[in-house]
C-alpha cells in the first residue's frame, strides 16, 4: 500500500507540472505550402542534406491523423525520412464538417490528392512525385497510382489494405474485426446511419476500433496508467499516444458509404471493379515501383490484406517489407524505428530520377 | 334560419376541449406530475373562447331574421328571389369567405390549425416508440456481452483454484482469459445480430428526432437540416465544377502552343550615303 501510495503521489506532481507544450505532438517544423477548402499541405524542413531528388507526398487517410507519423522526437518516421536525406510534404485532410457530407473519395484522389501533387511537383520542378499512403491513405495512393501512373515515380504503401476479404486467410482471433463487422451489416444500414449522422462520426469508429481489444481498453486507464504513472518517460509516451488517439476527425458521409459499401462489403478494389469519377481503378495500370509495408501482427489490416496487391500489380518491381509490431507500433515501436525509414529511403535512393 | 350552426359549432367546440383535455391529462399521466399551470389553462380557455363565439353567433342569427322580415316587407319578394335574399343575409355564409381568409393567413404564419393537433402527438410518440426499442436492442445486445464475461468468469475461477499468484499475474491471467472469450463473442452471430440490431435501432431513434425537430423547425420558421444539406449538396457540387472548369482551362493552355513572339518588321529601304555610291559606281 506505501509503494501505491508513493506511485500515485509522484504521478500526481507528474501531472500537476504538464502543461499544453509538454504534450505537443506533430512538432518537426514545417510550412504550409498550399490549401484548398479544409485540405492543407505543408512541406517539413530539410533536417540534413537532401540525398534524394524526388520529394515524397505522405498521405494519411481520412480515419484519425498523419501527426501519428511525427508523434514524438525518438518515435518519428518524419523526423527519421528528413534526416535521411528526403524531401518530404505531408497532405493534411483538415475537419470535416456537416457541410463535407457530400463529399466523395473521388473529390479527395482525383481531386485534393491530384492538386497537392502537381503542387509538389511543381515546386520541386520534377514531373512525377514519390507517394507514400498509409491505411486508407494507402487505397487513396493506390487509386491515384492506378489512376495517374504518370505523375508517380514511385509508390510506397504502408498498413495498406487491398483485398478487404481476406481476413479469412489467416483468421486469427482479435484480428479483422473490422471487416468482419462491416459485412455483418446490410448496405441499408450504412445509408440509413450516415443519413443520420451526416459523416460518419469519429467517436463512432472510435468506438468500433476500442471492441477490437477489449481487455486492453477496460484496464488502459486503470491498471495500465496506474503501472506507468510514476515513469515520466513512459508516461509522457502514453500520454502523446492517447492525444493522438482522441483526435478523431469525422469522415465525410458520401466518401464513407464508398469506403464500407465499395471496398469493406463489396471488395470492389483487388477485384478491379472500383470505379472512381466513373473511372476504372486498374491495379495492373500501377507499373512504377512499388515498395509495400505490412505489420506482421496488425488486427486492424490483417497481412493478407495489404499483401494482395502483390498479384494484381502491373509492376515489374513490387517489393514487401513485413515489420515487427501493429497497426500503430510499426510507426511508434522502437524496433521499426530502425528498419523502417531506412527502408523506405533506400528504395527511393534507388529509384531516384537523374 | 335553423339552429344547427349554432348546435354544430357547440358540438365542435365541445369536442376538442373534451379531446383537448384528454390529450392532456394522457400526457401528465405519461410523464407524472403536475401539468404546468400554462397548459392546464387551455381547456377552460377554449370553452370560454367557443361559449362568446355562440353568444355572437346567437345575436348575429338574431340580426339575420329580422332583416329578412325586413327585406320581405321592403322588397315584396317571393320564392326564389326571398330564398336569394335569405342567402345574402346568412351570418353562416358571412363566415365562409372568412374562414377561408383566415385558414390563408394562419398558413401563411404558420400557426398550427386544429387538423395539425394531433400531429406533434404522432411525431412525439414515434420517438418515444423508438426510443423503447434502442433501449430494448441495447439489452438484448448486453446480454451477449454479459453471456461471454461470465464464461470468462467461470473459466477464471476455475484456473484459479489451488493456485498461489502476484497481483500482477492474477491480473494478466484475467486478461488473458476475458480478452479470449471476449473476442471470441465478437465474431459469433448472436453478438453481430445484436450490434447490427442496435444500430439499426439508433439510426431509427435518431432519424424520429430528425423529423420531429424539422416538423417543429417549419413551425417557427427556422432553417432544417434539410434544407442546410440541400445547400451543402449544392456547394460541393459547385466546388466539383469548378474543379473540372480549371483543369480543362489548365489542360488548354498546355495544348495550345504559346503565340510566336511578333516578328520584327521587314526593314524599310533607306538611302545611305554607301548605297547611294554603289549606285553611282553601277552607272
Amino acid at each position: 500500500m506505501a509503494a501505491l501510495g508513493t506511485k500515485m503521489m509522484t504521478g500526481g506532481r507528474l501531472l500537476a507540472a504538464l502543461g499544453d507544450a509538454d504534450l505537443a505532438i506533430a512538432t518537426t517544423p514545417k510550412d504550409l505550402v498550399w490549401q484548398q477548402d479544409k485540405v492543407s499541405l505543408f512541406h517539413f524542413r530539410p533536417l540534413a542534406e537532401q540525398r534524394v531528388r524526388v520529394p515524397v507526398l505522405l498521405c494519411y487517410g481520412l480515419i484519425g491523423r498523419w501527426t501519428m507519423t511525427d508523434l514524438q522526437e525518438d518515435r518519428s518516421l518524419v523526423r527519421n525520412l528528413l534526416n535521411l536525406g528526403l524531401d518530404l510534404y505531408v497532405v493534411d485532410w483538415g475537419n470535416p464538417s456537416r457541410a463535407d457530407r457530400y463529399l466523395k473519395l473521388e473529390d479527395y484522389i482525383c481531386g485534393y490528392l491530384d492538386d497537392c501533387v502537381g503542387e509538389v511537383a511543381r515546386r520541386a520542378g520534377v514531373t512525377r512525385v514519390n507517394l507514400l499512403g498509409i491505411c486508407e491513405g494507402g487505397v487513396f495512393t493506390t487509386a491515384y497510382a492506378a489512376l495517374f501512373p504518370a505523375r508517380v515515380n514511385t509508390l510506397t504503401l504502408t498498413i495498406t489494405p487491398i483485398d478487404f476479404h481476406a481476413d479469412t486467410v489467416d483468421d486469427r482471433p482479435g484480428h479483422g474485426f473490422l471487416n468482419i463487422w462491416s459485412r455483418s451489416l446490410e448496405p441499408e444500414d450504412i445509408d440509413r446511419l450516415i443519413d443520420a449522422t451526416g459523416n460518419l462520426p469519429g467517436e463512432f469508429l472510435g468506438a468500433v476500433f476500442n471492441q477490437m481489444t477489449p481487455m486492453r481498453t477496460l484496464l488502459k486507464y486503470n491498471f495500465d496508467l496506474l503501472d506507468i504513472i510514476d515513469d515520466e518517460t513512459r508516461l509522457m509516451n502514453w500520454l502523446r499516444m492517447e492525444k493522438w488517439l482522441a483526435d478523431r476527425p469525422d469522415h465525410p458521409g458520401e466518401a464513407a458509404k464508398q469506403w464500407l459499401k465499395d471496398l469493406y462489403q463489396q471488395n470492389k478494389l483487388v477485384r478491379n471493379e472500383w470505379q472512381l469519377d466513373g473511372r476504372p481503378v486498374d491495379l495492373g495500370r500501377i507499373t512504377m515501383p512499388v515498395l509495400n509495408v505490412f505489420a506482421e501482427d496488425d488486427h486492424i489490416i490483417p497481412p493478407a490484406t495489404s499483401r494482395a496487391l502483390a498479384s494484381k500489380v502491373g509492376s515489374s518491381d513490387y517489393r514487401e517489407l513485413g515489420l515487427p509490431g501493429g497497426h500503430v507500433g510499426v510507426f511508434v515501436g522502437g524496433k521499426s524505428q530502425k528498419l523502417f525509414a531506412p527502408a523506405v529511403a533506400a528504395f527511393l535512393a534507388e529509384h531516384d530520377a537523374p | 334560419m335553423t339552429d344547427e350552426p349554432t348546435d354544430g359549432l357547440k358540438a365542435v367546440v365541445d369536442f376538442w376541449s373534451a379531446q383537448g383535455k384528454a390529450a392532456l391529462d394522457g400526457m401528465q399521466a405519461l410523464f407524472g406530475g403536475e401539468m404546468p399551470a400554462a397548459n392546464r389553462a387551455t381547456s377552460p380557455e377554449l370553452a370560454q373562447a367557443g361559449e362568446a363565439t355562440m353568444q355572437l353567433w346567437s345575436a348575429a342569427e338574431a340580426l339575420s331574421a329580422e332583416l329578412a322580415n325586413r327585406l320581405g316587407q321592403a322588397t315584396g319578394s317571393s320564392g326564389a328571389t326571398k330564398a336569394m335574399l335569405e342567402r345574402v343575409i346568412d351570418p353562416s355564409r358571412w363566415m365562409q369567405g372568412h374562414t377561408e381568409l383566415d385558414e390563408a393567413l394562419a398558413r401563411t404564419i404558420n400557426g398550427p390549425l386544429l387538423s395539425d393537433f394531433w400531429d406533434f402527438e404522432r411525431r412525439y410518440s414515434s420517438v418515444v416508440r423508438r426510443w423503447t426499442e434502442l433501449r430494448q436492442r441495447a439489452f438484448e445486445h448486453q446480454r451477449v456481452v454479459l453471456d461471454a464475461w461470465i464464461k470468462a468468469g467461470r473459466q477464471y475461477s476455475a484456473e484459479l483454484a489451488g493456485r498461489s499468484l502476484e497481483p500482477k499475474q492474477a491480473v494478466a491471467l484475467w486478461t488473458e482469459i476475458g480478452n479470449r472469450h471476449l473476442l471470441e463473442a465478437q465474431r459469433s452471430e448472436p453478438f453481430l445480430r445484436s450490434q447490427r440490431e442496435m444500430i439499426r435501432a439508433s439510426t431509427e431513434f435518431r432519424l424520429a428526432q430528425a423529423e420531429l425537430s424539422e416538423a417543429i423547425g417549419r413551425q417557427f420558421g427556422w432553417p432544417t437540416r434539410t434544407e442546410l444539406d440541400d445547400v451543402h449538396r449544392s456547394v460541393t457540387e459547385m466546388r466539383r465544377e469548378l474543379r473540372k472548369v480549371r483543369r480543362e482551362l489548365d489542360a488548354a493552355r498546355q495544348v495550345v502552343p504559346p503565340a510566336p513572339p511578333e516578328a520584327p518588321p521587314a526593314p524599310r529601304a533607306t538611302k545611305s550615303r554607301a548605297s547611294a555610291a554603289r549606285r553611282r559606281e553601277a552607272r
